[in-house]
């Protein structure tokens, strides 16, 4: 390819910008250009093409009234001057699109977003390379380079000693949950006709299904039985069956890219829409618009119920079921590198939960019996029982897992909220896992009846990491979502809270975050897929303004983190006070009644010493 | 209707270029003729890119030949393709599909005219009867490749019918300029001598200066000039200026390449009354190659601008027709108010009195 000369043409009374970045890369790559002065008639241009003799000519406008007519003009002239057949016409401008552009008569449009690599790629005549292969994008591991080592001593002691505790307290235990989870996996090996994992002989399917159903609640046996499936749910038809397949076909979409100039935090977006043909489009989408990770949101019926369905189905509300071959289908409709997490964190069925995430290929699963107990309606004994059996499988899948704190949003003070994180950290530490802190950055009860966040957002949002950093070296990922209580149903105000939130973790260059669409908290029923593109793309916005910039809080900031790093040490020392870890869920430890919490009730009495 | 081709062009966008194409594919279909069908530009779509109203559809019948850009034939089974074609647009490579059952098309063909001469070739290799050629926006110039030429004007141009009557007038005088074959013309300026010639390097008169040389270097060749050959684009000042510049030197015979690059500037008005002056000063006035306008339609309707938007509006359907009509010697059709059929008859009826079938 030999050196091009084009001439830059901007039709235009000012603007010129754009030609002037175009030109830079054309001359940067040795063609010859010459950039004319803006606001020249069409037939100007054509009489300084006549005598450049260009082999292309870009053409830069932003339509306004008559101005297509203009550019029509140009190539007309062009033609009329036999110019047309030798020199290649491209135009450039934020209205331009393919369609308009071939209307016009130019053989290329360059609308917003189109690179200055476009526009040589287009004067020499070859394909534009590739955006930075996005189809092919590497899966980061978010715990790399941690090493899960308490930075104080005491809270280093009172931790392990905690932890090995719960950890073996746990293990003289077992529940309908833990054996469900045990046959759900050597109902997969069996099926599979693969060796149990304990090396012997897999049982026949049948016999370690009844087993199975046998420990499951009523509406679930009935389904096992053939009586139907439990309310509000129905099975995919064929076609949308098919429909879920063929939203893993593979798909070629330019993505963008949400982070900017730092490589943290990756953006975890949330589906869960009841309906997993809709929840894959949906998951495409966010894609597209650059997330990093999607997390499945189950029903929480569900979470009180004992017992799992099996097959492909659909829920019509709320909550995607987890089902293998739900997982499976809408875990394959995402690309190489989406991180994806599967929640089990809270109900009856969590161990089974992260048995099926592993089996349908889940990178992350999400695991704390403290909130699960306090905050979402488990027994305490009954979730420390099932959650330990989770860490366990996990750190045996290889599955790092979030400790989400949301009890937080139930009115538990961040200090206590935190305590029972790190203990369910160390727990998974204690058996091999890798767990990522999940500080919330929201607008807590607890912070509004303190006025914490009177001033700003930001102070006691990074008081929490800054705290969590003293104390523990692992990974955090605030969330989920960040924001969370700051959100209205304005999606401009929802959208632009969630990128200020994003702002605070980027500058805090946390590992990852979660991010609600625009319209999550006050949807009212299913969330549109433009509310996901609001958040996505606002959250990149955020980061492209502040780049390598960071947001500086006040020094209240390091203040509350000093408070916050008492609060968890007095709350280990009690915990420590206790018999156990459950017994003091039961006696509000880590939450109490007076903070707003309550030990949930599901469950109640299923413990037994193995 | 032996492989002729037919374009439609427009004054501007929304003259009625699409609902005239409609016209002449649906009595074509009746006809029984094997139609092919390309554009200049992109037609088809739903909505107006410019205004956002509707837009009239192009639906085309089974055994129609379409010559598009591929992403517009792509995931549609009612177009079988035939043939790809070297031509490329700013969506695709162009290729030449039939149609296998009643179906609406997206035309995107080649922009110029050496694509268009391509794809003209490669449809009437296909069987087509007679070929269609959709305009885009006001631009003429790639229809120097058709055989006859329907011109589409109306109040999107302006919504004035005063006007647009002086403007048909103007473009349907421009078009009927004589005829001067002459091998010798090329692609630059050529000024003819009683003795000698010379040529010039202006492969077009779009500015003053230009035309300043022209004069002068036409008066130095040596004797009065008897023939100046004009190819290209031409503007109003500048012939102006030629015309002042010849002031003087006798009669010559003014030669353009083709009446569309008289039009291509978009402003037949000032053209003509420019040639006015030439023809006043004695000076001739000829064409190389000529244009067989077959008539012109009328479009009443007009996108109104309010604001940032457009609403629907109309001239006086009736009013409008009448005035174009008593100012030009070729049909005039309004296709909504008269119908496709009085098309298609005027153009053939037209076709036949210009020695065209």
């Amino acid at each position: 390819m030999g050196r091009r000369k084009v001439l830059l043409a901007p039709l235009d009374p000012v603007h010129d910008v754009g030609l002037k970045l175009v030109q830079r890369a054309l001359d940067a790559a040795g063609h010859s250009t010459l950039r004319l002065p803006p606001d020249l008639s069409a037939e100007e241009i054509v009489s300084r093409a006549i005598e450049y003799e260009p082999d292309t000519v870009l053409v830069g406008r932003t339509l306004g009234y008559n101005v297509p007519e203009v550019l029509a003009r140009l190539v007309d002239l062009m033609e009329a001057a036999g110019m047309r057949s030798r020199v290649r016409l491209g135009v450039g401008g934020m209205a331009i699109r393919p369609e308009l552009a071939a209307e016009l008569g130019y053989d290329r449009g360059f609308g917003p977003g189109a690179s200055s690599e476009e526009a040589l790629a287009f004067v020499e005549g070859r394909e534009p390379q590739p955006p930075a292969a996005p189809q092919a994008l590497e899966k980061p591991d978010l715990t790399a380079g941690y090493g899960y080592l308490a930075k104080d001593r005491e809270v280093a002691a009172s931790l392990e000693a905690i932890a090995a505790a719960a950890v073996a307290w746990g293990k003289a235990r077992t529940s309908p949950g833990v054996e469900r989870a045990r046959l759900r996996r050597r109902i997969l090996e069996a099926e599979a006709g693969a060796e149990r994992s304990d090396g012997r002989i897999s049982e026949p399917v049948d016999e370690l299904r009844a087993a199975y159903v046998r420990a499951c609640d009523p509406p679930i046996r009935a389904f096992y039985e053939g009586t139907g499936p439990p309310g509000k749910t129905r099975p995919l038809s064929a076609d949308e069956i098919a429909a879920l397949a063929a939203a893993a076909d593979p798909v070629s979409f330019e993505r963008r890219q949400v982070r900017h100039v730092r490589a943290r935090p990756r953006v975890f977006v949330q589906y869960g829409t009841g309906c997993p043909v809709m929840d894959s489009v949906h998951n495409r989408v966010a894609e597209a618009w650059g997330a990093d990770g999607l997390v499945h949101f189950d029903p929480s019926w569900a979470a009180r119920t004992e017992g799992l369905i099996e097959g492909h189905h659909s829920h019509e509300e709320d909550g995607t079921l987890l089902t293998l071959a739900n997982l499976r289908s809408i875990g394959r409709a995402r690309l190489s590198g989406t991180l994806w997490q599967v929640r089990a964190h809270r109900g009856l069925n969590t161990p089974e939960t992260v048995v099926l995430a592993a089996a349908a290929g889940a990178d992350l699963t999400k695991v704390n019996p403290v909130y699960g107990s306090l905050g979402a309606g488990t027994d305490p004994e009954r979730l420390v029982v099932d959650g330990g059996e989770c860490l366990s499988l996990a750190a045996a899948a290889g599955l790092p897992l979030d400790v989400v704190t949301n009890e937080e949003l139930c009115g538990v003070p961040a200090g206590k909220a935190f305590a029972g994180m790190l203990i369910i950290a160390a727990m998974a530490v204690h058996q091999g896992g890798r767990p990522i802190l999940q500080p919330l950055f929201c607008l807590s009860p607890d912070v509004m009846v303190t006025g914490r966040m009177e001033d700003n957002f930001v102070d006691y949002n990074m008081a929490k990491v800054i705290a969590l950093r003293q104390l523990y070296d692992a990974p955090i990922w605030p969330g989920a979502p960040i924001g969370f209580l700051t959100h209205t149903e304005d999606r401009v105000q929802s959208a632009t809270s969630t990128a200020l939130h994003a702002a605070i973790a980027a500058s805090l260059e946390v590992d990852a975050i979660t991010i609600a669409s625009a319209d999550e908290a006050y949807s009212g029923g299913s969330i549109a897929a433009a509310s996901r593109v609001d958040t996505l793309l606002a959250t990149a916005e955020a980061f492209r303004f502040f780049g390598s910039a960071r947001v500086a809080p006040t020094p209240r900031a390091e203040e509350w983190a000093g408070e916050l790093v008492a609060q968890i040490k007095d709350t280990l020392r009690q915990v420590l006070e206790r018999p156990s870890l459950v017994d003091a869920l039961y006696a509000g430890v880590l939450g109490s009644p007076a903070d707003g919490v309550y030990p949930g009730r599901a469950g109640r009495g299923t413990v037994r010493l193995r | 209707m032996n492989g002729g081709c037919l374009g439609v062009a427009g004054t501007a966008k929304n003259t009625g270029k699409t609902t005239t194409l409609a016209a002449i594919l649906r009595e074509a279909a009746a006809a029984r003729a094997v139609v092919g069908v390309t554009s200049i530009g992109y037609d088809g779509e739903d909505l107006d890119h410019i205004t956002g109203l509707p837009k009239p559809r192009l639906l085309v019948t089974a055994g129609t030949l379409v010559a598009t850009a591929e992403p517009a034939l792509a995931g549609r089974p009612e177009f079988e393709l035939l043939e790809r074609t070297p031509v490329r647009t700013a969506l695709g490579r162009v290729s030449v599909a039939r149609v296998a059952r009643p179906a609406r098309a997206i035309l995107a063909g080649p922009a110029g005219a050496a694509g268009l001469g391509t794809v003209l070739d490669l449809l009437r290799r296909n069987g087509a009867d007679l070929v269609l050629v959709d305009g885009a926006f006001g631009r003429l110039a790639p229809m120097t490749a058709v055989d006859g030429l329907l011109i589409a004007t109306g109040a999107a141009r302006r919504p004035e019918a005063a006007f647009l009557a002086r403007e048909a007038a103007a473009i349907t005088r421009l078009c009927s300029l004589p005829e001067m074959p002459g091998k010798g013309r090329k692609h630059l300026v050529r000024v003819r001598g009683p003795a000698s010639s010379l040529t010039l390097p202006y492969p077009a008169l779009l500015d003053l200066g230009w035309a300043e040389e022209v004069a002068r270097r036409a008066r130095a060749a040596g004797g009065f000039p008897t023939e100046i050959y004009l190819p290209g684009p031409v503007g109003a000042a500048p012939l102006e200026r030629l015309g002042q510049g010849l002031s003087g030197v006798g009669s010559v015979m003014l030669v353009f390449s083709h009446p569309l690059h008289l039009l291509a500037g978009g402003d037949a008005l000032a053209v003509s009354f420019a040639l006015d002056g030439l023809e006043s000063a004695g000076h001739r006035l000829a064409v190389r190659q000529g244009l067989r306008l077959l008539g012109l339609t009328v479009n009443p309707y007009y996108p109104a601008r309010e604001g940032g938007t457009y609403r629907a509006a109309q001239l006086d359907a009736a009013e409008l027709l009448a005035s174009v009509r008593a100012a030009v010697d070729v049909p005039v059709t309004d296709v909504v108010l008269e119908g496709s059929r009085v098309l298609w008859d005027r153009i053939w009826g037209r076709a036949g009195e210009a020695g065209y079938s």
